[in-house]
């Protein structure tokens, strides 16, 4: 199949197929010329760089990133509302902190990426006539949704991190929700353009650049600069050696109340005066019934581990915890191995008072009720007087202000 | 200018490609797996039993797309074209003023990552959060990227005379 000789930047669907095959298109008239000014007139924008072939070469970096950020935001929302069906393990130790400064880091990268894809195609926003066919309509509206939902995703995702939330809706399912559509535009993008995609993969035949002209690889190199900038400027909020290069990083991993960054402090969490009830015990719930205060915690056998902080947000920290093995409490309260245990927290509000732990967690050696975090007693905003921290674990899932343990059948 | 770098040739090349089964099947394998994750998302979202607001979302995807669509390329269209026209023949050659307009690229790319630290409402919600002084930071990376940019010109400047006064040898 061939296209019927038409001459125009970006042939989609349209042009390499021919309109007449496809069945039920309808073609539509052709406004009145007189309509076409401004940005719609023949030659308003200048061809160099917003050609086929600059778009392939952008778009083989955004592709990627979107799907980095898809993934690893899939990993983020499955570890947090665990399926039935799915067994999350508890290692590598590092598995969320690197799965979530990735999502971050890839999407800040993304903000360039993108404004440059927008940037060479953005003549074709101007087409005449603005539609030929329905179809040729609706595939430039479902380049609307693409465009629309990928902004969206990064304009919405950078506010987030900055703890700022002035939309009118839950951040995180409408994040998740129309993550799924702009990877779903992405997806069918690449199929409406794969014959262009293919054509262009390879550089062409084309005519190098006049010495002192616009050239693709002055392009490429202000934006890998661009990415380059943006990405020294933030990752320092998770790659703690770069913390101190990052000048624009939302966090600072030593930074906070026993260098430890905090993301909901006691107050706001509702926990004060609470916490500091001098008749504070633990209850945990199972075949035995414990009941155990501060003292008798710390009596029981102390672990020590050097776990991070990950938060979804993008930033992670390490700290040195110590406390008792949750297993070892299980142990004591005669918990089947493979229970799955409830946590619940002292926390009045919030979704996440109540936080559920299954074998995998439970069971591993590294996963503590902690009481100290760096060489001090936890202080209220770290989650005195006992919190959950493990390994591979949403910061979110981490619980603090740990007011009972549940064990579940 | 000389802006015919050969996109018009870019599309007959296009034309010309056979459209093999292969490639039609992978169309249609990948068209119907993002109209599926499209739905996906949709339905999950009209079925999302926190999500209240309906025309929320709506409003945000629509107000995304023009705020980039009418604003921000029409911004970066004109500053493209401004920089590339005033004291056209005089000043600056223009690859000079590409490269400019990169390094602005450059600095406009951490200002709109920075962006948002400076529109929310202040204080943020504990001392850990957002702890460094954004604006004097900003002003650094500007900076740099403005050093960076100084540099890429007085070398390329530094190697056309070189390769220049090779020629005349």
């Amino acid at each position: 199949m061939r296209a019927g000789g038409t001459r125009r930047c970006f042939p989609g669907l349209s042009a390499v197929m021919s309109r007449n095959r496809i069945p039920g298109d309808v073609p539509l008239p052709e406004p009145p010329e007189a309509l076409r000014r401004g940005p719609l007139r023949e030659g308003a924008f200048g061809k160099a760089l917003h050609d086929p072939r600059t778009a392939v070469v952008v778009g083989r970096w955004l592709g990627p990133a979107f799907a980095v950020c898809f993934v690893t935001g899939l990993i983020s929302h499955y570890m947090q509302h665990q399926p039935s069906w799915l067994s999350i393990p508890s290692r590598p130790v590092w598995g969320y902190r690197v799965t979530q400064g990735l999502h971050v880091a890839t999407g800040i990268a993304a903000i360039p990426l993108l404004l440059v894809k927008l940037w060479v195609v953005y003549p074709r926003l101007y087409v005449w006539p603005p539609a030929r066919s329905v179809r040729h309509a609706v595939e430039r509206l479902t380049v609307a949704v693409l465009v629309a939902a990928a902004l969206f995703e990064l304009i919405t995702g950078l506010i987030n991190i900055v703890e700022w939330y002035p939309w009118p809706f839950p951040f995180v399912p409408v994040h998740f929700w129309i993550g799924w559509v702009a990877t779903g535009s992405v997806v069918l993008h690449i199929a409406v353009q794969l014959p262009v995609i293919a054509a262009h993969w390879r550089r062409g035949p084309e005519a190098l650049p006049a010495a002192d002209g616009p050239s693709r690889r002055g392009l490429l190199a202000g934006l890998a600069a661009s990415v380059g900038v943006v990405t020294l400027a933030t990752v320092g909020e998770t790659v703690a050696p770069l913390a101190e290069v990052s000048p624009l990083a939302f966090r600072r991993p030593r930074v906070g109340s026993q260098h430890l960054p905090v993301n909901r402090t006691a107050a706001a969490a509702g926990v004060l005066p609470v916490i500091h009830d001098p008749e504070w015990r633990l209850t945990v719930l199972g075949p035995q019934e414990l009941s155990l205060s501060r003292g008798e915690l710390l009596a029981m056998p102390q672990h020590t581990v050097k776990l991070p902080i990950a938060c979804v947000e993008g930033w992670s920290a390490s700290a040195t915890w110590s406390g008792v093995r949750v297993r070892d409490l299980l142990d004591r309260a005669g918990a089947p191995h493979d229970a799955t245990l409830r946590v619940v927290s002292l926390e009045k509000f919030g979704a996440y008072a109540v936080m559920e732990m299954r074998k995998e967690y439970t069971r591993d050696p590294l996963t503590l009720l902690a009481l100290t975090v760096n060489g001090e007693t936890l202080n209220e905003d770290h989650g005195y007087p006992a919190r959950i921290i493990a390994p591979n674990r949403p910061g979110v899932l981490q619980t603090k202000w740990v007011d009972r343990m549940e064990v579940l059948a | 200018m000389t802006e015919q770098a050969g996109p018009d040739r870019a599309v007959d090349e296009t034309a010309r490609v056979p459209v093999s089964r292969a490639m039609t099947v992978s169309r249609l394998v990948l068209g119907a797996a993002g109209l599926a994750a499209i739905g996906y998302g949709t339905a999950g979202l009209l079925d999302e039993p926190s999500y209240v607001d309906k025309w929320g979302v709506g409003r945000w995807l629509l107000g995304g797309l023009l705020a980039h669509d009418v604003v921000f390329a029409a911004l970066v269209f004109g500053t493209g074209w401004l920089v590339m026209r005033v004291g056209r023949g005089r000043g600056p050659e223009p690859w000079v003023r590409r490269t400019l307009l990169g390094g602005l690229a450059a600095g406009v790319a951490a200002t709109l990552v920075a962006l948002p630290v400076f529109v929310r409402p202040w204080p943020p919600p504990n001392p850990s959060a957002l702890p460094l002084a954004y604006g004097r930071n900003l002003a650094v990376v500007w900076g740099v990227v403005a050093a960076g940019t100084g540099m890429v010109i007085v070398i390329r400047k530094w190697a056309m005379r070189r390769r220049e006064g090779a020629g005349h040898r």
